[in-house]
């Protein structure tokens, strides 16, 4: 059957102009960033001939100096924390939270999609409920248990705090494991495996690459959230929370081009996994609606 | 008969040990961090203060020389915030879905450039916007029109920040609902949007009649999950602005937000600010479950059917 060809209408026309101008603001404003980071601030601010937007008269790295220069204050006693802290702080941050984010909503669904208990629907009707009522700000309720619990100001204390059940990501692996045969783990289990080598050789093989999208767009979720860490991890900054701190309180890395260049660095490691995994980060981002 | 009963039995068993085994963990986090969370909010908000009525934060809120002021201030702002994100937003972002949707040139460029702005972090999109704002745009409009009047200038005491913070809310938040839609508006079959064009029907006709109806239920969730988040929201005030807005300017996500974290960076723990703005958490929490429910019931009631 030959494939219908769509074709252009005044609306689409429209639409087209409008969207490359989109584009076009897009690309300009990264252009802008990018020859920014690339200029030396006394060029940038020059009283006389200050050069905002033409290319740089010196090409300046203020990347590197940010690796030499930048140092956060964390607290009266402490030694400031240098560029090696804080890039490991946001990896621990983030990559830990990311994985139990992803993990605990995975195992909680292959338990309530393959196992048929009345608690599977216990379990899915609060994953639901949780996810439709708004509660609002329980931020100093959370704030109040988590110094209760002595997990403030601790990493693996948000690790903690991330690992929950809750979130639209259950229902995608819900999804997931609800759609696989019952026979593949009928037939193991006839052949003597137990329940955990069903799980670990059949159940998580089978959505390792939904697993992996997952944990990806949560990744990018805690590695690009500053708030978080900078409510809850006053000692330990990560690079979103250094941006944040550079640009609001004059440190010693606040002046334009030093303040791109940092943004740049925040924004590198996420640029390159979006460019690895486009499709991934991409593809899987369907919804029916909570209705369907 | 009864040895294959037994096993049943006993396979039964081990999945029921197993099941729970799984569960463990999630719901013992759900019960400290959403159960005893929430059940803390209320202990917070009524804790008695030595001379006062238990309701004391509660009837701090609506205490006109107190905070009443400020809060009615970030209601106002939240819904106004609200309301032209959802008109000039949703409209827009469908009708860039349907241009994707259609397959037509450009569509995937378009749809990895909207897409984009989701995946850096705010604060980066907000130093470079605010940046360039601030320090370039007045120099590019002087030598283009050789006017000193520096547009959309961003900071706490220009009323025009408003105009400049929700130009960038809304150039930054198409990306994964205009990717929803369009996956959404892509499962719509060929053979019907031909009919309707052997029909002699148009862009718009197709856009309105076939295309919206198709997508409302997807559109229904992010109207509800857009309304549930209109007090939570800070539509990056807090990152354009740190602390530096007035209370009464900001929306409700923001206030909450500022509040807690300036009481949270003190160091020290105070028990005043905390158990005021869980109450405040409350009154606006109580305010909005009916509010988003109702508007979850209009919605599925009223709208138009696939």
């Amino acid at each position: 059957m030959a494939k219908r060809k769509n074709k252009f209408s005044p609306l689409t026309i429209v639409l087209c102009a409008v969207l490359c101008l989109y584009v076009l603001s897009m690309l300009g404003i990264f252009y802008w960033g990018t020859i920014t980071a690339f200029k030396k601030p006394s060029e940038f601010k020059h009283f006389d001939d200050p050069n905002t937007y033409k290319l740089p008269k010196l090409w300046y790295c203020n990347i590197i100096d940010a690796f030499n220069v930048l140092r956060m204050e964390v607290g009266a006693g402490k030694p400031d924390a240098e560029f090696g802290n804080i890039l490991l702080n946001s990896l621990l941050y983030a990559m830990g939270c990311a994985f139990f984010k992803t993990l605990v909503p995975c195992l909680t669904a292959y338990s309530c999609a393959r196992f048929n208990f009345k608690s599977s629907k216990v379990v899915h009707s609060i994953v639901l409920i949780a996810m439709i009522v708004p509660i609002v700000g329980s931020l100093p309720s959370e704030l109040d248990m988590a110094y209760r619990l002595r997990f403030h100001d601790h990493i693996w204390g948000l690790w903690i705090m991330s690992a929950n059940m809750l979130g639209m990501y259950f229902f995608v692996m819900y999804s997931a494991f609800k759609a696989m045969p019952m026979g593949y783990s009928e037939a193991a289990k006839i052949d003597g495996a137990s329940n955990l080598q069903v799980l670990l050789r059949i159940g998580m093989p089978l959505i390792k690459n939904l697993f992996f999208t997952v944990f990806l767009i949560n990744f990018v979720e805690f590695w690009n959230n500053y708030q978080s860490p900078q409510v809850y991890l006053p000692s330990h900054p990560t690079l979103g929370y250094t941006l944040f701190f550079q640009m609001k309180s004059n440190g010693n890395f606040s002046e334009t081009p030093q303040l791109i260049a940092l943004a740049i660095i925040v924004f590198s490691p996420v640029l390159l996994l979006f460019l690895i995994f486009q499709e991934k980060l991409m593809g899987n981002l369907t919804l029916g609606g909570l209705k369907g | 008969m009864k040895t294959t009963t037994k096993k049943k039995g006993i396979g039964r068993r081990g999945d029921l040990i197993f099941h729970w085994a799984l569960l463990i963990w999630p719901l013992a986090q759900f019960a400290v961090f959403y159960v005893a969370v929430n059940f803390n909010s209320f202990k917070m908000a009524f804790e008695r203060v030595p001379g006062k009525s238990i309701f004391y934060y509660f009837q701090n809120i609506f205490d006109a020389d107190y905070m009443w002021l400020d809060v009615w201030g970030a209601v106002k702002t939240s819904a106004i915030f609200y309301v032209i994100s959802m008109v000039v937003s949703v409209p827009l972002a469908l009708l860039f879905a349907y241009y994707i949707s259609k397959k037509l040139w450009g569509g995937k460029l378009f749809r990895l450039f909207l897409f984009l702005p989701s995946i850096v972090s705010s604060m980066v999109m907000v130093v470079l916007f605010h940046q360039f704002v601030d320090k370039a745009l007045g120099t590019i409009w002087e030598d283009l029109f050789h006017s000193s009047n520096k547009p959309l200038l961003i900071s706490p005491s220009n009323p025009d920040s408003y105009i400049s913070v929700m130009l960038f809310y809304i150039w930054t938040n198409f990306g994964t609902t205009t990717l929803i839609y369009s996956n959404k508006m892509a499962e719509i079959s060929p053979e019907t949007l031909e009919a309707a064009q052997l029909d002699g029907a148009t862009s718009w006709q197709e856009f309105f009649h076939i295309v919206i109806p198709f997508t409302y239920p997807t559109l229904s969730v992010f109207l509800v999950t857009g309304f549930a988040t209109i007090f939570t929201n800070q539509y990056n005030l807090f990152s354009f602005f740190g602390s530096g807005l007035g209370f009464d300017t900001g929306t409700m996500g923001y206030y909450i937000f500022n509040a807690v974290q300036d009481a949270a960076g003190k160091g020290s723990y105070d028990a005043t600010v905390f158990n005021q703005y869980a109450a405040l958490s409350l009154v606006v929490t109580a305010v909005l479950v009916p509010l988003t429910l109702g508007l979850r019931w209009a919605l599925d009631k009223f709208g138009p059917q696939e």
